[in-house]
């Protein structure tokens, strides 16, 4: 299977301002959906929040794993913060689009050079963390029709595109962008998938 | 023929609404094509929830509540009302219970009886799950046409032009479906049968008098407010007419409610610049309130920006029957300044900007109306 990622990232090295070391994970904005045989994504619940979840456990371990301390933000309802998660999307296909895709601007070449704004401080302050994770998910999975097609060479399979952000909470900066859009892909329904997801997700991550 | 994921019992229905589609407090299974359809709401609600355009005043939306409860009885808690501040006409429910009501709609209707009729049809869109119904069927037929293709190739693209025509909206019979028991919710309830159609035909005039390619029509050609809806209707009301001796508009309750934000309505759907349905929307409050300055102010600022030909005069005649008439906002001395203006006429306009700087010291176009007084 061809995977194509790719990161960008304007500091290699964390900054801490405290030696608890904290980031914060917001909850993963996933949607996993059944490919039908006209092409129709169907949208499943309990595919979607088990992926959610399973991403969460699986990046709050990894991060841990390299001294880091997690704190996660599950079932956003406080209206600044689902914002907040909302910015992260737009702005994650902006760079998708503008600076690593098909309609590149001249002023976004080689550095990370995107913000979700200063208003990121008040959850510095509210969640004692020194950077948020942010992730983007669209994951689709054919159905058994779908796969009858795909025999007879009449369609193509489910796509898994993702991107994640790391946030520098004292500025709001993007300091690590990675995309990831594998046909095919790992299989999130399981938890097994979640870890291969997660290890190649973090490749490339600052130290 | 090409069934979903999982195929699940259907649920029942509740015996106070014998017709729903669902039992009271309903929540899909998550592993069912249903719960994706309902997931997908949930994240539309989770941004309506937070947007800016969410009117969010308590007093406008306990009146709103209560309509609905009135109407939908034991499912009044399934479902959540957002006003939306958009300047269209519009409810809109989700499949998973979200009802949104435009301002649109409330500027327009004169009293609860209107309202009830729509929020009703939309209240039985949700009570008849036609949204599940209208997904599976794009989703069947695409699974369809794409099988149909797979096996002899070139009738597909006709089965598509077919799809088109069904993927955006609910069918013809669901819309029916919806204003039939739309139509008994709220007579149920009390509402006057003859109030259901003075909406639809205050759209229809708006829509025969919209430019035909202006973004109104493109608006409306999605909401088809067709005769056919209007005379099914109106035929329903004769019917339905002679079963009560006593029914309700409640028309002093609505006004009272939505009065508050009249000016703030006119003046958004005044600055969408489709001055020609402005003007009906106008025409029909006015009908009601003959002697409201207020109206009569933002009917002549219509004129004044529309500027065709013959709006100049109409605009500084409406003006100066305005500031005669009680409730007049201070700005139409202004009005009468500018219009006076353009009818060359500089003493009384300077006379007209003056007053209006009196009244409102603090006007934020202070230095343009000084720069008006300061020219000879």
């Amino acid at each position: 299977m061809l995977a194509n990622a790719d990161s960008l990232k304007s500091e290699s090295t964390l900054q801490w301002s405290s030696p608890q070391k904290r980031i914060v994970l917001i909850e993963p904005d996933v949607e996993l959906g059944e490919l039908t045989a006209g092409g129709v994504v169907e949208p499943r619940a309990d595919w979607s929040n088990h992926a959610a979840h399973a991403i969460e456990t699986s990046l709050g371990s990894a991060l841990s794993k390299r001294g880091v301390d997690v704190k996660t933000i599950a079932a956003l309802t406080d209206p600044h913060e689902l914002q907040l998660a909302r910015l992260h999307a737009v702005v994650g296909m902006e760079i998708l689009i503008h600076q690593m895709g098909f309609s590149k601007l001249p002023t976004k070449t080689t550095a990370l050079d995107w913000t979700l704004g200063p208003g990121t401080n008040d959850f510095r302050t509210k969640y004692g963390a020194d950077y948020a994770m942010f992730v983007y998910l669209r994951d689709s999975y054919s159905s058994g029709t779908r796969k009858a097609l795909m025999f007879l060479g009449m369609a193509n399979g489910g796509s898994q595109g993702a991107f994640a952000s790391l946030v520098d909470l004292r500025t709001g900066n993007i300091i690590w962008f990675k995309q990831r859009f594998t046909p095919g892909g790992g299989d999130l329904r399981t938890g097994a998938g979640a870890d291969e997801f997660t290890a190649d997700l973090l490749t490339d991550f600052p130290q | 023929m090409f069934v979903s994921s999982a195929a699940r019992a259907e649920p029942t229905s509740n015996a106070t609404i014998p017709w729903a589609q669902l039992p009271v407090g309903y929540h899909p299974a998550t592993d069912t094509d249903e719960g994706g359809i309902w997931m997908i709401g949930e994240r539309a609600e989770a941004e309506v929830r937070t947007s800016p355009l969410v009117i969010k005043d308590p007093a406008l939306n306990a009146y709103l509540r209560r309509i609905v409860c009135k109407l939908s009885g034991p499912y009044c808690d399934s479902i959540r009302i957002y006003v939306v501040d958009i300047p269209y006409v519009n409810a809109r429910m989700a499949p998973n219970g979200m009802l949104q009501v435009w301002t649109g709609l409330l500027l327009r209707a004169q009293n609860e009886a209107e309202i009830s009729f729509v929020l009703g049809h939309e209240i039985s869109h949700y009570l008849l799950r036609h949204t599940v119904a209208q997904y599976r069927r794009v989703r069947d037929q695409a699974g369809t046409i794409a099988v149909i293709g797979a096996l002899t190739a070139g009738i597909g693209s006709l089965a598509k032009l077919g799809l088109a025509g069904s993927a955006s909206s609910f069918s013809r019979e669901e819309e029916r479906e919806a204003d039939q028991r739309g139509f008994e919710l709220a007579t149920a309830a009390g509402y006057d049968p003859a109030q259901c159609v003075a909406l639809w035909q205050q759209e229809l005039a708006e829509e025969t008098a919209a430019p035909k390619d202006g973004e109104f029509a493109a608006f409306a050609a999605n909401h088809p407010a067709t005769t056919e809806r209007v005379s099914t209707m109106t035929a329903m009301a004769n019917v339905a007419a002679a079963q009560r001796a006593n029914w309700q508009t409640n028309a002093d309750a609505f006004r009272k409610a939505v009065q508050p934000f009249r000016a703030q309505w006119v003046s958004e759907n005044i600055a969408l610049a489709q001055y020609e349905q402005s003007l009906l929307v106008l025409q029909l409050l006015l009908k009601s309130e003959p002697k409201s300055g207020e109206l009569q102010y933002y009917l002549a600022e219509v004129y004044r920006r529309r500027n065709a030909d013959g709006d100049s005069a109409k605009a500084l005649a409406a003006y100066a029957a305005a500031v005669t008439t009680r409730g007049a906002p201070p700005a139409v001395y202004r009005g009468l300044g500018l219009a006076s203006l353009k009818a060359g006429d500089k003493a009384a306009a300077h006379t007209a900007f003056q007053k209006y700087l009196a009244a409102v010291p603090a006007a934020d176009d202070r230095a343009m109306i000084e720069y008006y007084l300061s020219q000879p």
